[in-house]
């Protein structure tokens, strides 16, 4: 009788035998390739038009920075050799390394960067100061332009070197001149990667391979500064629709490498000696809660601060979360531990009280006006998971709630509506964002109080946005701090937004992968394959 | 048969029309924005409108259906909305696994349904009988997805012997192929498996209550040739009634066994599209999706006049 042993053996001997007969094994190097699922499929390739975290990962695979942050959270140059400043602060002459090439074999350009620099700052809200105190952007010669500004500031390098929400990827000067609104097709970067665009399948999966032209920088890597150094021949990302089967196929060793691992199944992956749960506050995030200005009862003050008083940040990120080693409280509107971290103004933030809240009610003269939560469903981290717990915190502290659940896609699309809840409108909606979009008053967008111009909620505070300008312009690091304290503070009293606390993602690897970086941004330089 | 196809044919044009005003118009009173979809979490209402105006998705409806419809019938489906590529290709490269999936899973069900249902409906009432019957109610309860977690528990996990995940095209190797989908097949068969051979089953034992059957047997022809000759025969009909709705059913209906073994089929791709409101692919999708259904039916009834000819008169 055939036993499931014999089986195995004759299937292991017959695998064998065919892999030295294709000549694997014997001197020939097999191909290392990394099979990842990221945390969501990527199904379009422009990381200017959007801030899908996806897509600038994918934008930091094919396209090269001109400056990065590292470990520490200091600027780096990255494709430039060196940097200049004027003697009064308002010129910075940046100067671009050698042997930088597009994949297409071309050399990457001042001109390319003027013009990449351009479109980038037409749709990042940093990008977007920065150009305001622009006055004129010149090219030098083929390796060196310059930028002059209206007054001194070092926004430029602050700008040009943050890691997320829309990083300023280089792009050739033909591709970089689309227009904002259309979307580019074209995967053309200067990266230490190359995309293979016959291999993309939207939603299913991308293909890179190493870029074999890349000069990557002699640093060590360091967050997203240093070299570059690409260990594999390709990776593959695969869309995973079902997390279950993803950490099947992570155990079963068919994929190396999960970007965000479910909390819930966690626990399946610990026992198992061949994977290695790397939990990274870097690329955390932290969600938040957003109140529309615009329509009642929200447009009151006092019924913000009733909402904050209202809730309890603990038990949201138990909801969210469930497990307190991935998970904290923080009253920090620019991330906990952070250079510009600071909880002035944020006493109610943390822990609920429930009397406060029913207090402040009374004193705004609350009418009962039911306040509509829309509840993402099929989103878990951005309120599919712990929308219930806010309506039922906010019912505490004396509100009328009504939660309408809908998909994610409903919640995008609805609330940029500004009409009343009748006609399409709303007055709390959720999500999250990433703890490297937080971390100062500029790239943090949800601080933005300018208004109908604002991000989603429309706040309105003069005081915010002097101070965010003046943040924009000062370099002294003292300064710097003190305007954040003081943005922490209005926007707290304001309730421009509403922290929930803070979470680390937990990436999920076969032990074979070695050197993954803590970054901010997932990454795959400097990772190497050992085995399976 | 040919004026019958003909004519078959030419009622198909008015249903694709009204298939394409309803699809068209309920996507549009829908909720969901493709251009907030694309400007992702960050954007502002500025940023969105300006990607909905180069969209083109701030003309009036009417001007948009006539521009999509007379683009249709030129033969080009567009581009999707949000990966920026042609809709055809999209639809092209993800049919294989459909295509695949479905056949495996008919000809899977029909090799074993037919003779289990047959078997059952002649030993009616026996113990034989009486475990086919609870085998198809557990089958047919069963959700796919439980059976698809059982499968991969137990032959991926446990023995290790198919993978857990993925498809493989045929020009990979035939077992490559075959063996990513083993799984598959076999979970979405068992609903299909317990449905057919209920049916067959019941079919049969109409038939074998026919006068014929009696006079079948009279002549002193053995149970074989009463059960497969006469009793099957005659139970065609109603029998590839059932394969054609569950042939239309698999095509679009495979989603849940595409998800859970990550197979980048038709199903997945209707779902993904809706998610992410990518009207350009679901009125592309939605349309093979009717032309498939109505081909299917076509050849039914062709199949019907094939092994019934009283139907023709």
């Amino acid at each position: 009788m055939l036993r499931s042993h014999d089986v195995l053996k004759f299937a292991g001997g017959a695998a064998l035998s065919l892999s030295l007969t294709m000549g694997f094994g014997v001197g020939a190097r097999a191909e290392t390739t990394i099979t990842a699922v990221m945390q969501a499929p990527l199904r379009s390739l422009d990381p200017v038009i959007t801030t899908a975290y996806v897509i600038r990962n994918y934008g930091y695979m094919i396209y090269d920075t001109l400056l990065s942050v590292d470990a520490k959270g200091e600027i780096k140059p990255q494709m430039l050799e060196k940097w200049e400043v004027s003697a009064d602060g308002k010129t910075y002459t940046f100067t671009l390394r050698d042997g930088l090439k597009w994949h297409d074999g071309k050399p990457v350009t001042a001109a390319d960067c003027i013009a990449s620099i351009k479109r980038w700052a037409s749709q990042d809200k940093m990008g977007q100061v920065m150009q305001s105190l622009t006055t004129a952007t010149e090219k030098v010669d083929d390796k060196t332009f310059k930028m002059t500004f209206s007054t001194a500031t070092n926004i430029v390098l602050r700008a040009l070197s943050k890691p997320s929400s829309l990083a300023a990827f280089m792009m050739p000067e033909r591709v970089a001149n689309t227009s904002p609104a259309e979307a580019i097709t074209e995967s053309i970067g200067s990266g230490p990667f190359k995309f293979v665009a016959s291999e993309y399948k939207p939603g299913v999966q991308a293909v890179f391979v190493k870029n074999q032209d890349y000069v990557p920088r002699a640093e060590a890597p360091s967050g997203m500064a240093g070299g570059r150094v690409v260990k594999v021949d390709k990776v593959r990302w695969v869309a995973m629709p079902d997390a279950m089967t993803g950490v099947n196929a992570l155990k079963n060793g068919e994929i190396d490498f999960i970007e965000q691992a479910p909390y819930d199944l966690l626990p399946l992956m610990k026992s198992d000696s061949n994977i290695q749960l790397i939990a990274s506050k870097a690329q955390g995030g932290q969600p938040v809660m957003r109140l529309n200005h615009l329509l009642p009862p929200f447009n009151n003050k006092l019924v913000r601060q009733a909402a904050v008083a209202a809730i309890d940040q603990k038990a949201i990120m138990q909801a969210d979360i469930g497990d307190p080693a991935y998970y904290s409280t923080c009253a920090a509107l620019f991330g906990c531990g952070t250079t510009y971290a600071s909880t002035a103004g944020a006493d109610d933030l943390v822990k609920a009280d429930p009397d406060k809240a029913k207090a402040l009610l009374k004193e705004a003269k609350y009418d009962d006006t039911p306040v509509m939560i829309m509840h993402p469903t099929d989103f878990a981290n951005a309120g599919g998971s712990f929308v219930p717990v806010i309506a039922q915190q906010l019912r505490q502290g004396g509100f009328k709630v009504q939660v309408q659940a809908m998909d994610w896609q409903t919640v995008v699309t609805r609330r940029a509506v500004q009409k009343p809840v009748a006609e399409g409108g709303w007055n709390i909606f959720t999500t999250y964002l990433s703890l490297a979009d937080i971390s100062d008053p500029l790239s943090n967008y949800t601080v933005a109080a300018n208004g109908t111009k604002a991000w989603f909620g429309w706040p309105t505070s003069p005081k915010i946005e002097e101070l965010r300008q003046k943040f924009a312009t000062s370099a002294d690091a003292g300064e710097l701090k003190t305007i954040a304290n003081e943005v922490q503070k209005l926007a707290m009293d304001d309730v421009v937004v509403v922290p929930l606390g803070e979470f680390s993602v937990v990436a999920a690897a076969r032990t074979s992968l070695k050197g993954i970086l803590d970054a901010p941004v997932p990454v795959f330089w400097n990772i190497e394959k050992t085995g399976n | 048969m040919l004026p019958v196809i003909l004519k078959r044919l030419a009622a198909t044009i008015p249903v694709l029309f009204v298939v394409a005003v309803v699809i068209f118009s309920v996507l549009r009173l829908t909720p969901g924005d493709p251009a907030a979809i694309v400007a992702g979490d960050g954007a502002t209402v500025q940023q969105i409108e300006a990607i909905r105006h180069h969209m083109g998705l701030d003309r009036p409806i009417p001007v948009q259906f006539v521009t999509w419809i007379s683009d249709v019938l030129r033969g080009d489906f567009g581009t999707s909305l949000i990966s920026g590529l042609p809709v055809k290709d999209m639809i092209v490269d993800r049919m294989g696994p459909t295509i695949a999936i479905t056949l495996y899973t008919v000809i899977y069900t029909l090799l074993i349904s037919i003779p289990v249902g047959i078997l059952a409906a002649w030993r009616r009432g026996k113990a034989i009988d009486r475990l086919v019957t609870a085998g198809s109610v557990l089958g047919f309860s069963v959700p796919v997805f439980i059976t698809a977690y059982l499968l991969i528990f137990l032959f991926s996990m446990g023995l290790g012997w198919l993978p857990v995940q993925g498809y493989k095209p045929l020009s990979d190797g035939v077992w490559n192929h075959l063996r990513h989908l083993i799984l598959p097949v076999a979970s979405l068969s068992t609903i299909y498996i317990a449905l057919m051979t209920r049916f067959v089953r019941t079919s049969i034992i109409d038939t074998l209550g026919e006068d014929y059957i009696r006079t079948a047997h009279a002549k002193g022809l053995n149970e074989r040739e009463v059960l497969v000759r006469h009793a099957l025969g005659n139970a065609a009909v109603p029998i590839l009634t059932i394969i054609g709705i569950t042939v239309t059913m698999l095509i679009g209906g495979v989603v849940v066994t595409e998800s859970v073994f990550n197979i980048p089929g038709l199903g997945r791709l209707v779902v993904e599209a809706i998610l992410a409101k990518d009207f350009t692919i679901i009125q592309a999708l939605i349309v093979l999706f009717s032309v498939v259904d109505i081909f299917v039916n076509l050849v039914i009834d062709v199949l019907y006049r094939v092994v019934d000819p009283r139907i023709d008169s």
